[in-house]
Protein backbone atom coordinates (compact mmCIF):
# COMPACT_ATOMS: atom_id res chain seq x y z
CA UNK A 1 0.00 0.00 0.00
CA UNK A 2 1.52 3.23 -1.25
CA UNK A 3 1.35 6.04 0.81
CA UNK A 4 2.21 9.65 0.37
CA UNK A 5 3.38 12.29 2.30
CA UNK A 6 1.36 15.51 2.93
CA UNK A 7 4.40 17.24 1.68
CA UNK A 8 4.61 14.92 -1.94
CA UNK A 9 0.61 15.66 -2.32
CA UNK A 10 1.10 19.10 -1.84
CA UNK A 11 4.14 19.37 -4.30
CA UNK A 12 1.63 17.41 -6.81
CA UNK A 13 -1.50 19.60 -6.19
CA UNK A 14 1.35 22.60 -7.06
CA UNK A 15 2.84 21.30 -10.10
CA UNK A 16 -0.89 20.33 -11.32
CA UNK A 17 -1.68 23.61 -10.96
CA UNK A 18 1.20 25.57 -12.05
CA UNK A 19 0.69 23.31 -15.05
CA UNK A 20 -2.86 24.05 -15.85
CA UNK A 21 -3.18 27.34 -14.65
CA UNK A 22 0.07 29.39 -15.38
CA UNK A 23 -2.16 32.38 -16.48
CA UNK A 24 -3.77 34.76 -14.57
CA UNK A 25 -7.38 34.66 -14.89
CA UNK A 26 -10.07 37.28 -14.36
CA UNK A 27 -12.80 36.53 -11.79
CA UNK A 28 -15.63 37.64 -10.47
CA UNK A 29 -16.46 37.32 -6.86
CA UNK A 30 -17.38 39.29 -3.81
CA UNK A 31 -15.66 40.32 -1.24
CA UNK A 32 -16.09 38.48 2.38
CA UNK A 33 -13.25 40.21 4.43
CA UNK A 34 -10.51 42.83 3.60
CA UNK A 35 -7.38 43.07 5.73
CA UNK A 36 -4.58 45.14 5.70
CA UNK A 37 -1.05 43.88 7.50
CA UNK A 38 2.42 45.12 7.39
CA UNK A 39 1.55 46.84 4.21
CA UNK A 40 -0.29 43.72 2.49
CA UNK A 41 -4.08 43.20 1.82
CA UNK A 42 -5.30 39.68 3.12
CA UNK A 43 -8.55 39.15 1.22
CA UNK A 44 -11.42 36.67 1.69
CA UNK A 45 -13.60 35.91 -1.56
CA UNK A 46 -16.74 34.38 -1.76
CA UNK A 47 -19.46 33.78 -4.11
CA UNK A 48 -23.25 33.71 -3.11
CA UNK A 49 -26.22 31.62 -4.23
CA UNK A 50 -28.14 32.91 -7.11
CA UNK A 51 -31.17 33.46 -5.14
CA UNK A 52 -30.52 36.92 -3.17
CA UNK A 53 -32.64 36.42 -0.33
CA UNK A 54 -30.89 33.17 0.40
CA UNK A 55 -27.10 34.22 1.20
CA UNK A 56 -25.70 31.04 0.61
CA UNK A 57 -21.75 30.79 0.41
CA UNK A 58 -20.93 28.57 -2.36
CA UNK A 59 -17.03 29.35 -2.88
CA UNK A 60 -14.67 30.66 -0.88
CA UNK A 61 -11.11 31.82 -1.65
CA UNK A 62 -8.84 33.37 0.01
CA UNK A 63 -6.71 35.95 -1.92
CA UNK A 64 -3.98 38.42 -0.93
CA UNK A 65 -2.61 41.80 -2.71
CA UNK A 66 0.96 42.17 -2.05
CA UNK A 67 1.84 45.97 -1.18
CA UNK A 68 4.00 46.61 -4.03
CA UNK A 69 0.75 45.65 -6.15
CA UNK A 70 -1.46 47.79 -4.19
CA UNK A 71 1.23 50.66 -5.03
CA UNK A 72 0.80 50.02 -8.65
CA UNK A 73 -2.52 49.52 -9.22
CA UNK A 74 -3.27 53.31 -6.59
CA UNK A 75 -1.39 55.05 -9.29
CA UNK A 76 -3.00 53.49 -11.88
CA UNK A 77 -7.16 52.87 -10.84
CA UNK A 78 -6.60 56.18 -8.27
CA UNK A 79 -8.89 56.30 -5.10
CA UNK A 80 -11.33 53.98 -6.22
CA UNK A 81 -9.03 51.36 -5.33
CA UNK A 82 -9.77 51.59 -1.88
CA UNK A 83 -13.47 52.34 -2.14
CA UNK A 84 -13.54 48.53 -4.18
CA UNK A 85 -10.93 46.82 -1.73
CA UNK A 86 -14.78 46.81 0.81
CA UNK A 87 -16.08 44.29 2.56
CA UNK A 88 -19.11 43.69 0.49
CA UNK A 89 -18.08 44.49 -2.84
CA UNK A 90 -18.84 42.50 -6.09
CA UNK A 91 -15.33 42.91 -7.75
CA UNK A 92 -13.48 41.36 -10.84
CA UNK A 93 -9.79 40.39 -10.21
CA UNK A 94 -7.31 39.57 -12.03
CA UNK A 95 -6.02 36.28 -10.04
CA UNK A 96 -2.81 33.73 -10.08
CA UNK A 97 -3.74 30.72 -8.70
CA UNK A 98 -0.54 29.74 -6.06
CA UNK A 99 -0.59 26.81 -4.46
CA UNK A 100 2.06 26.89 -1.42
CA UNK A 101 2.83 23.21 -0.20
CA UNK A 102 2.82 25.35 3.52
CA UNK A 103 -0.15 27.61 3.12
CA UNK A 104 -2.32 25.69 1.16
CA UNK A 105 -3.76 27.93 -2.09
CA UNK A 106 -3.68 31.77 -2.63
CA UNK A 107 -4.93 34.18 -5.37
CA UNK A 108 -2.36 36.69 -5.64
CA UNK A 109 -3.86 39.44 -7.31
CA UNK A 110 -2.91 41.11 -10.37
CA UNK A 111 -5.15 43.52 -11.41
CA UNK A 112 -8.62 45.03 -10.89
CA UNK A 113 -11.58 46.07 -12.73
CA UNK A 114 -12.86 48.99 -11.12
CA UNK A 115 -15.68 49.44 -14.05
CA UNK A 116 -17.11 45.83 -13.79
CA UNK A 117 -17.69 47.11 -9.82
CA UNK A 118 -19.39 50.37 -11.08
CA UNK A 119 -21.23 48.20 -13.65
CA UNK A 120 -22.83 45.84 -11.44
CA UNK A 121 -23.96 48.60 -9.07
CA UNK A 122 -25.25 50.17 -11.52
CA UNK A 123 -27.47 48.08 -12.78
CA UNK A 124 -28.41 47.02 -9.06
CA UNK A 125 -29.56 50.22 -9.12
CA UNK A 126 -31.35 50.55 -12.04
CA UNK A 127 -33.51 47.49 -11.36
CA UNK A 128 -34.11 49.27 -8.09
CA UNK A 129 -35.41 52.03 -9.15
CA UNK A 130 -36.99 50.26 -11.95
CA UNK A 131 -39.37 48.05 -9.41
CA UNK A 132 -39.98 50.97 -7.24
CA UNK A 133 -41.34 52.47 -10.13
CA UNK A 134 -43.43 50.07 -10.83
CA UNK A 135 -44.99 50.13 -7.48
CA UNK A 136 -45.14 53.77 -7.80
CA UNK A 137 -43.12 54.65 -4.92
CA UNK A 138 -41.01 56.97 -6.62
CA UNK A 139 -42.88 59.63 -6.85
CA UNK A 140 -44.88 58.91 -3.24
CA UNK A 141 -42.69 61.24 -1.27
CA UNK A 142 -42.35 64.40 -3.38
CA UNK A 143 -46.06 64.28 -4.15
CA UNK A 144 -45.96 65.51 -0.46
CA UNK A 145 -46.55 69.06 0.55
CA UNK A 146 -43.33 70.28 1.92
CA UNK A 147 -44.53 72.26 5.00
CA UNK A 148 -44.43 75.95 4.77
CA UNK A 149 -42.62 76.34 7.85
CA UNK A 150 -40.28 74.02 9.14
CA UNK A 151 -39.06 73.57 12.61
CA UNK A 152 -39.03 70.23 13.76
CA UNK A 153 -36.38 68.30 12.22
CA UNK A 154 -35.76 64.22 12.34
CA UNK A 155 -31.89 63.94 11.44
CA UNK A 156 -30.63 60.77 10.09
CA UNK A 157 -26.44 60.87 10.29
CA UNK A 158 -23.58 59.53 11.67
CA UNK A 159 -22.57 61.24 15.34
CA UNK A 160 -18.91 62.25 14.23
CA UNK A 161 -19.79 63.04 10.68
CA UNK A 162 -18.71 66.71 9.43
CA UNK A 163 -21.96 67.24 7.84
CA UNK A 164 -24.46 67.11 11.02
CA UNK A 165 -21.47 69.56 12.45
CA UNK A 166 -22.19 71.91 9.44
CA UNK A 167 -25.87 70.93 9.35
CA UNK A 168 -26.91 72.47 12.91
CA UNK A 169 -23.90 75.24 12.42
CA UNK A 170 -25.64 76.28 9.37
CA UNK A 171 -29.42 76.22 10.28
CA UNK A 172 -28.65 77.98 13.98
CA UNK A 173 -26.33 80.66 12.66
CA UNK A 174 -29.43 81.69 10.08
CA UNK A 175 -29.52 85.08 9.66
CA UNK A 176 -33.22 85.80 10.27
CA UNK A 177 -33.29 84.47 14.28
CA UNK A 178 -35.28 81.26 13.21
CA UNK A 179 -35.26 78.33 15.88
CA UNK A 180 -35.13 74.83 15.52
CA UNK A 181 -35.84 71.82 17.07
CA UNK A 182 -33.41 69.02 15.63
CA UNK A 183 -33.88 65.38 17.04
CA UNK A 184 -30.39 63.42 16.39
CA UNK A 185 -31.14 59.64 15.25
CA UNK A 186 -27.42 58.34 14.65
CA UNK A 187 -26.86 55.73 11.98
CA UNK A 188 -23.50 54.67 10.41
CA UNK A 189 -23.36 56.74 7.05
CA UNK A 190 -20.51 54.56 5.54
CA UNK A 191 -19.33 51.19 5.42
CA UNK A 192 -21.99 48.09 6.10
CA UNK A 193 -23.77 48.71 9.05
CA UNK A 194 -25.38 51.93 6.65
CA UNK A 195 -27.96 49.50 5.56
CA UNK A 196 -29.47 47.89 8.69
CA UNK A 197 -29.23 51.37 10.84
CA UNK A 198 -30.42 53.65 8.00
CA UNK A 199 -33.22 51.55 8.01
CA UNK A 200 -33.82 51.24 11.64
CA UNK A 201 -33.84 54.86 12.09
CA UNK A 202 -36.19 55.46 9.25
CA UNK A 203 -38.70 53.13 11.16
CA UNK A 204 -38.17 54.91 14.36
CA UNK A 205 -39.14 58.78 12.84
CA UNK A 206 -41.94 57.00 10.68
CA UNK A 207 -43.64 55.82 13.92
CA UNK A 208 -43.64 59.34 15.35
CA UNK A 209 -43.48 60.89 12.26
CA UNK A 210 -46.82 63.57 13.42
CA UNK A 211 -43.64 64.95 15.80
CA UNK A 212 -41.65 66.39 12.84
CA UNK A 213 -42.03 68.26 10.13
CA UNK A 214 -39.11 66.85 8.11
CA UNK A 215 -36.64 64.12 7.98
CA UNK A 216 -33.18 65.25 7.16
CA UNK A 217 -30.99 62.24 6.12
CA UNK A 218 -27.14 63.73 6.03
CA UNK A 219 -23.57 62.72 5.14
CA UNK A 220 -20.30 64.56 4.51
CA UNK A 221 -18.45 64.32 1.68
CA UNK A 222 -17.14 60.46 0.80
CA UNK A 223 -16.33 57.65 -1.49
CA UNK A 224 -18.36 57.52 -4.59
CA UNK A 225 -18.63 54.02 -4.02
CA UNK A 226 -19.93 54.12 -0.39
CA UNK A 227 -22.85 55.88 -2.25
CA UNK A 228 -24.02 52.15 -2.90
CA UNK A 229 -25.25 51.84 0.34
CA UNK A 230 -28.14 54.08 -0.74
CA UNK A 231 -28.81 52.50 -3.60
CA UNK A 232 -31.36 49.98 -1.60
CA UNK A 233 -34.59 48.65 -2.12
CA UNK A 234 -35.61 48.48 1.18
CA UNK A 235 -34.49 51.49 1.96
CA UNK A 236 -35.85 53.40 -0.94
CA UNK A 237 -39.34 51.56 -0.24
CA UNK A 238 -38.95 52.91 3.65
CA UNK A 239 -38.66 56.55 2.25
CA UNK A 240 -40.94 56.68 -0.01
CA UNK A 241 -43.80 55.55 2.27
CA UNK A 242 -42.32 58.04 4.82
CA UNK A 243 -45.33 60.02 5.61
CA UNK A 244 -43.60 63.40 5.86
CA UNK A 245 -40.87 64.88 3.29
CA UNK A 246 -37.53 63.15 3.42
CA UNK A 247 -34.20 65.68 2.66
CA UNK A 248 -31.40 64.38 1.36
CA UNK A 249 -28.02 65.89 2.04
CA UNK A 250 -25.41 63.06 1.68
CA UNK A 251 -23.08 64.98 0.02
CA UNK A 252 -21.59 64.32 -3.75
CA UNK A 253 -21.57 65.82 -6.77
CA UNK A 254 -22.72 63.71 -10.10
CA UNK A 255 -24.19 60.41 -9.07
CA UNK A 256 -27.89 60.03 -7.96
CA UNK A 257 -28.74 57.01 -5.80
CA UNK A 258 -32.06 55.64 -5.25
CA UNK A 259 -32.16 57.34 -2.00
CA UNK A 260 -31.88 60.70 -3.98
CA UNK A 261 -34.22 59.96 -6.33
CA UNK A 262 -36.93 58.80 -3.69
CA UNK A 263 -36.41 61.39 -1.73
CA UNK A 264 -38.79 65.08 -1.52
CA UNK A 265 -35.82 67.13 -2.07
CA UNK A 266 -31.66 66.21 -2.79
CA UNK A 267 -29.32 68.35 -1.81
CA UNK A 268 -25.43 68.95 -2.66
CA UNK A 269 -24.63 68.70 0.94
CA UNK A 270 -25.45 69.24 4.22
CA UNK A 271 -24.94 72.96 4.07
CA UNK A 272 -27.02 73.13 1.01
CA UNK A 273 -30.22 71.01 2.53
CA UNK A 274 -29.65 73.61 5.88
CA UNK A 275 -30.24 76.78 3.37
CA UNK A 276 -33.06 74.91 1.85
CA UNK A 277 -34.81 74.62 4.92
CA UNK A 278 -34.24 78.38 6.03
CA UNK A 279 -34.88 79.15 2.47
CA UNK A 280 -38.21 77.61 2.95
CA UNK A 281 -38.82 79.49 6.81
CA UNK A 282 -38.05 82.91 4.76
CA UNK A 283 -40.42 82.52 2.00
CA UNK A 284 -43.04 81.99 4.61
CA UNK A 285 -41.95 85.10 6.64
CA UNK A 286 -41.87 86.95 3.41
CA UNK A 287 -45.13 86.02 2.58
CA UNK A 288 -46.84 86.81 6.04
CA UNK A 289 -45.02 90.23 5.75
CA UNK A 290 -46.68 90.82 2.48
CA UNK A 291 -50.02 90.01 3.76
CA UNK A 292 -49.51 91.93 6.29
CA UNK A 293 -49.00 95.10 3.90
CA UNK A 294 -51.47 93.80 1.58
CA UNK A 295 -54.35 93.84 4.74
CA UNK A 296 -52.77 97.08 5.69
CA UNK A 297 -53.12 99.03 2.58
CA UNK A 298 -56.62 97.62 2.03
CA UNK A 299 -58.22 98.37 5.41
CA UNK A 300 -56.57 101.96 4.93
CA UNK A 301 -58.01 102.18 1.84
CA UNK A 302 -61.63 100.65 3.15
CA UNK A 303 -61.16 103.12 5.76
CA UNK A 304 -60.99 106.27 3.59
CA UNK A 305 -63.70 104.88 1.40
CA UNK A 306 -65.93 104.85 4.20
CA UNK A 307 -64.92 108.01 5.69
CA UNK A 308 -65.46 109.45 2.30
CA UNK A 309 -69.64 107.90 2.11
CA UNK A 310 -70.05 108.72 5.57
CA UNK A 311 -69.54 112.30 5.44
CA UNK A 312 -71.58 112.55 2.04
CA UNK A 313 -74.04 110.69 3.72
CA UNK A 314 -73.62 113.92 6.34
CA UNK A 315 -73.98 116.11 3.71
CA UNK A 316 -77.22 114.65 2.01
CA UNK A 317 -78.65 114.71 5.94
CA UNK A 318 -78.58 118.04 6.28
CA UNK A 319 -79.77 119.53 3.02
CA UNK A 320 -82.15 117.35 2.81
CA UNK A 321 -83.53 118.09 5.97
CA UNK A 322 -83.29 121.38 5.73
CA UNK A 323 -85.11 121.11 2.28
CA UNK A 324 -87.91 119.36 4.38
CA UNK A 325 -88.40 122.07 6.45
CA UNK A 326 -88.42 124.63 4.26
CA UNK A 327 -90.85 122.83 2.09
CA UNK A 328 -92.98 122.59 5.52
CA UNK A 329 -92.69 126.17 6.07
CA UNK A 330 -93.89 127.06 2.60
CA UNK A 331 -96.58 124.93 3.51
CA UNK A 332 -97.53 126.58 6.34
CA UNK A 333 -97.05 129.98 4.82
CA UNK A 334 -99.83 129.36 2.27
CA UNK A 335 -102.34 127.28 4.70
CA UNK A 336 -102.06 130.46 7.26
CA UNK A 337 -102.82 132.55 3.64
CA UNK A 338 -105.93 130.59 3.56
CA UNK A 339 -106.80 130.37 6.86
CA UNK A 340 -106.68 134.26 6.87
CA UNK A 341 -108.41 134.66 3.79
CA UNK A 342 -111.07 132.46 4.07
CA UNK A 343 -113.23 132.94 6.47
CA UNK A 344 -114.30 136.37 4.96
CA UNK A 345 -116.29 134.78 2.32
CA UNK A 346 -118.68 133.23 4.22
CA UNK A 347 -118.61 135.79 6.41
CA UNK A 348 -119.04 138.73 4.08
CA UNK A 349 -121.47 136.60 1.99
CA UNK A 350 -123.73 136.62 5.15
CA UNK A 351 -122.98 140.49 5.80
CA UNK A 352 -124.40 140.91 2.12
CA UNK A 353 -127.07 138.70 3.14
CA UNK A 354 -127.92 140.58 6.11
CA UNK A 355 -127.69 143.42 4.10
CA UNK A 356 -130.43 142.39 2.10
CA UNK A 357 -132.82 141.59 4.71
CA UNK A 358 -132.19 144.87 6.45
CA UNK A 359 -132.92 146.75 3.29
CA UNK A 360 -136.33 144.14 2.66
CA UNK A 361 -137.55 144.75 6.16
CA UNK A 362 -136.90 148.51 6.06
CA UNK A 363 -139.12 148.83 2.68
CA UNK A 364 -141.68 146.30 4.70
CA UNK A 365 -142.11 148.69 7.37
CA UNK A 366 -142.62 151.77 5.70
CA UNK A 367 -144.99 150.33 3.62
CA UNK A 368 -147.31 149.25 6.93
CA UNK A 369 -146.91 152.81 8.67
CA UNK A 370 -148.57 154.27 5.43
CA UNK A 371 -151.38 151.95 5.30
CA UNK A 372 -152.32 153.02 8.94
CA UNK A 373 -153.04 156.38 7.43
CA UNK A 374 -149.27 157.86 8.19
CA UNK A 375 -147.32 160.01 5.85
CA UNK A 376 -143.33 160.33 5.56
CA UNK A 377 -142.19 163.55 4.85
CA UNK A 378 -139.45 164.22 2.62
CA UNK A 379 -137.56 167.24 1.80
CA UNK A 380 -136.56 168.88 -1.32
CA UNK A 381 -133.13 166.59 -1.16
CA UNK A 382 -135.35 163.66 -1.03
CA UNK A 383 -134.63 162.97 2.78
CA UNK A 384 -136.92 161.98 5.58
CA UNK A 385 -137.46 164.95 7.39
CA UNK A 386 -138.18 163.37 11.10
CA UNK A 387 -137.93 166.92 13.12
CA UNK A 388 -140.02 169.88 12.05
CA UNK A 389 -137.17 172.55 13.26
CA UNK A 390 -135.31 171.64 10.57
CA UNK A 391 -138.02 172.39 7.90
CA UNK A 392 -137.66 176.48 7.14
CA UNK A 393 -140.69 178.29 6.47
CA UNK A 394 -142.36 178.05 2.70
CA UNK A 395 -139.92 174.74 2.10
CA UNK A 396 -141.48 172.59 -0.06
CA UNK A 397 -141.99 169.26 1.00
CA UNK A 398 -143.56 165.63 -0.52
CA UNK A 399 -145.88 164.31 1.65
CA UNK A 400 -145.94 160.68 0.47
CA UNK A 401 -149.33 158.45 1.67
CA UNK A 402 -150.22 155.17 1.17
CA UNK A 403 -151.36 156.25 -2.27
CA UNK A 404 -149.57 158.70 -3.83
CA UNK A 405 -147.36 162.13 -2.79
CA UNK A 406 -148.77 165.46 -1.95
CA UNK A 407 -146.37 168.40 -2.35
CA UNK A 408 -147.07 170.86 0.39
CA UNK A 409 -145.72 174.87 1.49
CA UNK A 410 -144.63 174.69 5.17
CA UNK A 411 -145.93 177.27 7.29
CA UNK A 412 -143.95 178.18 9.83
CA UNK A 413 -144.92 180.84 13.13
CA UNK A 414 -142.32 182.56 14.68
CA UNK A 415 -143.44 180.76 18.08
CA UNK A 416 -143.04 177.36 16.26
CA UNK A 417 -139.54 178.20 15.71
CA UNK A 418 -138.62 177.99 19.54
CA UNK B 1 -106.55 123.70 22.13
CA UNK B 2 -103.61 121.72 20.84
CA UNK B 3 -103.20 118.45 22.24
CA UNK B 4 -100.41 115.92 21.66
CA UNK B 5 -101.02 115.42 17.97
CA UNK B 6 -97.92 114.93 16.04
CA UNK B 7 -97.09 117.49 13.59
CA UNK B 8 -98.47 115.08 10.46
CA UNK B 9 -101.93 115.18 12.46
CA UNK B 10 -102.09 119.03 13.10
CA UNK B 11 -100.77 119.49 9.73
CA UNK B 12 -103.83 117.03 8.19
CA UNK B 13 -106.57 118.46 10.31
CA UNK B 14 -104.97 122.31 9.19
CA UNK B 15 -105.33 121.29 5.80
CA UNK B 16 -108.70 119.85 6.10
CA UNK B 17 -110.00 122.68 7.69
CA UNK B 18 -109.16 125.08 5.33
CA UNK B 19 -110.79 122.52 2.62
CA UNK B 20 -113.61 122.87 4.10
CA UNK B 21 -113.56 126.93 4.25
CA UNK B 22 -112.63 126.61 0.40
CA UNK B 23 -115.99 124.69 -0.02
CA UNK B 24 -117.78 126.85 2.39
CA UNK B 25 -118.76 124.10 4.02
CA UNK B 26 -118.76 125.73 7.51
CA UNK B 27 -122.14 126.72 9.04
CA UNK B 28 -121.83 130.55 10.64
CA UNK B 29 -121.73 129.25 13.96
CA UNK B 30 -119.00 127.29 14.15
CA UNK B 31 -116.89 129.07 11.77
CA UNK B 32 -115.29 131.27 14.66
CA UNK B 33 -114.39 127.73 16.26
CA UNK B 34 -112.64 126.67 13.31
CA UNK B 35 -111.04 129.71 12.15
CA UNK B 36 -109.65 129.87 15.96
CA UNK B 37 -108.94 125.95 15.83
CA UNK B 38 -106.66 126.01 12.11
CA UNK B 39 -104.77 129.37 14.07
CA UNK B 40 -103.89 127.13 16.81
CA UNK B 41 -103.18 124.44 14.71
CA UNK B 42 -100.66 126.80 12.61
CA UNK B 43 -99.19 128.39 15.33
CA UNK B 44 -98.24 124.52 16.69
CA UNK B 45 -96.83 123.72 13.67
CA UNK B 46 -94.61 126.83 13.37
CA UNK B 47 -93.50 126.15 16.71
CA UNK B 48 -92.49 122.30 15.95
CA UNK B 49 -90.70 123.55 12.67
CA UNK B 50 -88.93 126.16 14.05
CA UNK B 51 -87.25 123.84 17.03
CA UNK B 52 -86.44 121.36 14.75
CA UNK B 53 -84.31 123.30 12.55
CA UNK B 54 -82.66 124.83 15.44
CA UNK B 55 -81.93 121.15 16.79
CA UNK B 56 -80.66 120.25 13.44
CA UNK B 57 -78.44 122.73 13.18
CA UNK B 58 -77.28 122.42 16.51
CA UNK B 59 -76.07 118.87 15.31
CA UNK B 60 -73.98 119.91 12.52
CA UNK B 61 -72.61 122.92 13.58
Amino acid sequence: MQSYTLFELNQYIRRVIALNLEEALWIQCEIAQCNTSRGHTWIELVEKGEVESTEDIIAQASAVLWSRTLRKLRKEKGKILDELLQDGMDVRLKVKVDFNERYGMKLIIEDIDPSFTVGKLALQRRKIIEQLDEENLLDKNQALALPQVIQRIAVISSENAAGYQDFTRQLNDNPYGYQFQVTFFPSAMQGVKVEKELFAQLRKIHKRANQFDVVAILRGGGARLDLSAFDNYALGKETALMPIPVLVGIGHDIDETVLDLVAHQSLKTPTALADFIVHQNELFEAKINQLGLLIQSHTTHTIKEHSILLEKLVRNIEIGSQQLIQIQKTQLDYLLQQVQLYPQIPIQNARNQLDKFGLIIDLLKQESILERGYTLVYNEQKELVKDPSQVKHQETLALQFYRGQLKVNAIKKETDEE
Amino acid sequence: MKNNSTYDEAIKELQSIVQQLQDNEIPMDELSAKVKRAAALLKYCQEKLRSTEEEIRDLFS
